[in-house]
């Protein structure tokens, strides 16, 4: 009994111990891959800090934040709960196949009555058609992906449909993306979805819009990636294994010019390959998300388009581009100006909003439309 | 600071012991006492004052009350201002703001509420300084002369913020004599494994059961869904508590403290007066010893004895928090301990062991209902889905992904709240003590590893671009 207690003392203090003392001398990270941010640094001292409570704080997540193996520690405690058959954790489902799916918290019922209210009053105010697609997340199209009795709470795009006004053509791609659930139409380790489920998405609009899509073998298939972890895999730290990111070239090459408003760059290709070295390689589709990005293309019979968007258009709006003259895409998060006045003042035609089901149900700068 | 912390457990306590044995004998009070006032200010600079003030004030009374002893009814005016004085300031922080609510409720007033956030732990420490003051005027224990020694029991880091609530005469004589050794050390850390284990591993992880239960309406729960959200709760509330005490009774013992025991398995209680003698057992012993029994207890025949239970547990009820859900779960059990003393008790000595069992712990999930629910309306639709009054059926999907992802969180949580690991190393302790003892420490080394991964993962904090 005595070599018990013994043991465990020396085991404490020596696990303790070690810690402190690796805490010391080891050299501190300041950005994690992971995590996909700045770590916290060193706090720097001071009464005023210490005596309001912010410098405990700032304390505390500098010893976590630069806590030893923290990424380690992180997938042990994930591995730990597959162990208990738990299957979702921060947010994420381990679905079947190696697929992470969205799972998202409780959605607010009022906030998706604000965002159509919204949708319908703007669409009153403007002269010019409008589409709206509603686009499906990979929990309520790869349901058989989930694990078993999972029951995610996400909004139909049916159930939006019979809400919107008359004025505008809602775009429900669901069917579609049904039928082709065999083809890897979203990423396993990401919230997006893949080029090609874009680009069944196209078609869908194309019909709807009056457009002739382009047929999948108009395109040639390139992969431009096999090592993409996307945000699944970074909210949750479950292992998976990598995907890869395919782009759809146009065999016919297309003339047309990309110009970023908030970073005055000019682009003449819709793809940015230096996000490939980084962690988000979503961000490959459009640069990323910016406040308003234009794309005019020789087409001068096309009409001119204003997408309003989320991120799931990033990888939709390349398809659209040998059918507009010009395309102006404007993420209502960035953008601080009338979207009204906007589409006026450029002689523009016709409104295109792209959402998916979850971010259109917690998203809140749509109130900026009114 | 809370203990289930990275930085309490990798950088103040490692400091603290550090500097604690590093000291010699006569100065490790005045560590403590400094440690505790450092762990107490982190979080809340503010009332560290108010906890110097309790400590001075009260340190005191006690050599008031010491003088004038031989003079009782002195003594006794001395005794009333310090009750009037720690209660005032425990009632003022804690339950002025619901007064005044209620005042605005019935009357229609509008009485500004003073919104004062509750200092950490001003229900465990008044009650800790009244004891003293109590047994000291009962002349039960010697007045604590020294200061840093009186400052050291009222802010004690272990139980400083939940508990268990010690008494003065249990700890009198440890003040100023305890014996640090490395078998007590030992059986301290064993302890504080557990606890960190008990709530980090259990408790945090049935919150989120029973988070995800109570986030739906109660109208569109099944039986299934309902008794299953109040039973994860229940083990919830007793692993974060019985840990945080197993937490504390550690941590004593690593600095040569024994405290007496708060938790004695409480779920396998056969009657609700078995289940309040094994559930939070310090906050019981007080109010039976400075509540109950002063008031005449049971001797005074049986009117008087109903009428003393119900004061002692409507004051318990308000003890948990200001708020009469709380008050109202109080006099819910004191009504069934009344009618246990009075009748019940007996016809359960008729029953089956079985229907003993199913008998308390319906009534304590059911009194769980009123505990949680702030709100009475909600607390009432809750028991209504338990019994099936909202018609939506026994089972769900919902329930049975549930089942599927918590079923082995629960079987475990269950088999913790029995004495099964105590038994499984007694027996294993006749055929092997060597091979027991190192899986005993093995395992609690996976224990450790296990909860600082879980407490590594509670501060990840992914920058994800699609929340912007």
């Amino acid at each position: 009994m005595q070599s018990y207690h013994k043991a465990l003392t020396i085991t404490m203090v020596l696990y303790l111990g070690i810690f402190c003392l690796l805490f010391a001398v080891l050299p501190k990270r300041t950005f994690s891959e992971a995590e996909n941010r700045y770590l916290q640094s060193r706090p720097a001292f001071s009464w005023d800090k210490l005596l309001s409570g912010e410098f405990g704080q700032t304390a505390e997540k500098y010893l976590s934040d630069q806590f030893i193996l923290r990424d380690t520690w992180i997938s042990l405690k994930a591995k730990a709960e597959l162990l208990l058959q738990k299957n979702d954790h921060h947010g994420v489902y381990f679905g079947r196949e190696g697929y992470l799916l969205q799972k998202p918290s409780q959605q607010e019922k009022e906030q998706v009555g604000r965002n159509i209210a919204a949708v319908n009053e703007f669409a009153k105010q403007v002269n010019g058609r409008i589409y709206f697609m509603l686009a499906p997340v990979s929990a309520q199209i790869l349901r058989d992906k989930l694990p078993r009795y999972a029951a995610p709470q996400i909004i139909e795009p049916g159930e939006v449909r019979s809400q919107m006004s008359k004025e505008i053509t809602f775009i429900d791609p669901t069917a579609v993306l049904e039928s082709q659930r065999q083809e890897n139409i979203y990423y396993k380790t990401d919230h997006h979805w893949t080029t090609r489920g874009a680009y069944f998405a196209y078609q869908e609009a194309a019909k709807i819009m009056g457009v002739t899509a382009l047929p999948q073998d108009a395109y040639t298939v390139k992969q431009v990636s096999d090592n993409f972890y996307g945000t699944l895999y970074s909210q949750s730290g479950y292992p998976c294994q990598p995907d890869t990111i395919q782009l759809f070239v146009p065999q016919k090459k297309q003339q047309y010019t990309v110009a970023y408003a908030d970073k005055h760059k000019i682009s003449d290709s819709v793809y940015a390959c230096e996000h490939l070295q980084k962690k988000d390689q979503y961000a490959l589709f459009l640069d990323g998300n910016h406040a308003l990005i234009k794309i005019t293309t020789p087409n001068q019979a096309g009409k001119k388009l204003l997408i309003i968007k989320d991120s799931y258009a990033n990888a939709l709006v390349p398809f659209l581009i040998p059918h507009f003259s010009e395309i102006h895409v404007l993420d209502l998060r960035y953008f601080h100006h009338q979207v009204k006045d906007y589409f006026e003042e450029k002689g523009l035609e016709e409104i295109f909003f792209v959402y998916n089901t979850i971010t259109f149900a917690a998203e809140t700068s749509l109130r900026k439309l009114r | 600071m809370i203990f289930s912390s990275l930085f309490f457990l990798f950088l103040f306590l490692p400091l603290v012991l550090l500097s604690y044995y590093l000291l010699p004998q006569s100065c490790r009070n005045a560590a403590l006492f400094l440690a505790s006032l450092i762990f107490y200010a982190w979080g809340e600079p503010i009332y560290i004052w108010l906890m110097l003030f309790s400590i001075v004030i009260n340190y005191l009374y006690g050599l008031l009350l010491a003088r004038y002893e031989k003079q009782p009814k002195l003594a006794k005016i001395i005794l009333y201002s310090s009750l009037a004085l720690n209660l005032g300031l425990l009632f003022f922080f804690k339950y002025a703001d619901l007064i005044s609510q209620s005042i605005n409720f019935v009357f229609g007033t509008a009485l500004q509420e003073l919104n004062l956030p509750l200092p950490i732990g001003i229900s465990f420490y008044t009650f800790q300084t009244l004891s003293y003051l109590l047994d000291l005027y009962r002349a039960e224990v010697l007045p604590q002369r020294n200061l840093i020694a009186f400052g050291t029991y009222v802010s004690l880091f272990p139980q400083l913020i939940a508990g268990p609530i010690v008494r003065y005469q249990t700890v009198a004589e440890q003040l100023l004599q305890r014996r640090e050794d490395i078998s007590s050390f030992g059986r301290g850390v064993s302890r504080l494994i557990i606890g960190l284990a008990k709530k980090v591993l259990l408790a945090n992880n049935l919150g989120l059961l029973w988070q995800e239960v109570q986030q739906l309406p109660a109208a569109e729960l099944t039986i299934s869904g309902a008794w299953l959200g109040i039973i994860a709760f229940a083990l919830q509330l007793y692993f974060d508590f019985s840990g945080y005490s197993d937490m504390a009774i550690g941590l004593g013992q690593m600095f040569g403290f024994t405290f007496l025991e708060n938790f004695n398995y409480p779920y396998l209680a056969q009657s609700i007066t078995d289940f309040w003698r094994r559930w939070h057992i310090s906050l019981g012993t007080w109010f039976r010893e400075y509540v109950y029994i002063p008031l005449g207890g049971n001797r005074r025949g049986p009117r008087l004895m109903y009428r003393n239970l119900l004061v002692v547990w409507c004051l318990t009820g308000l003890w948990h928090g200001a708020s009469w859900n709380f008050m109202l779960w109080g006099l819910y059990f004191g009504l069934i301990l009344a009618m246990e003393k009075a009748f019940l008790g007996r016809w359960l000595q008729l029953l089956p062991c079985l229907l003993r069992h199913l008998y308390a712990k319906v009534l304590i999930l059911l009194g769980w209902v009123l505990f949680v629910f702030t709100d009475l309306v909600k607390a009432g639709q809750y028991w209504q889905a338990m019994f099936g009054f909202n018609s939506n059926g026994w089972l769900d999907q919902q329930t049975l992904y549930l089942l599927t992802n918590y079923g082995l969180l629960l079987a475990l949580a269950v088999l913790c709240s029995v004495p099964w690991s105590k038994k499984t190393i007694r027996w294993g302790e006749n055929i092997s003590p060597a091979w027991t003892y190192a899986a005993a420490v093995a395992a609690q080394i996976l224990l450790l590893m296990l909860t600082t991964a879980y407490l590594v993962d509670s501060t990840y904090n992914p920058f994800l671009y699609f929340r912007f």
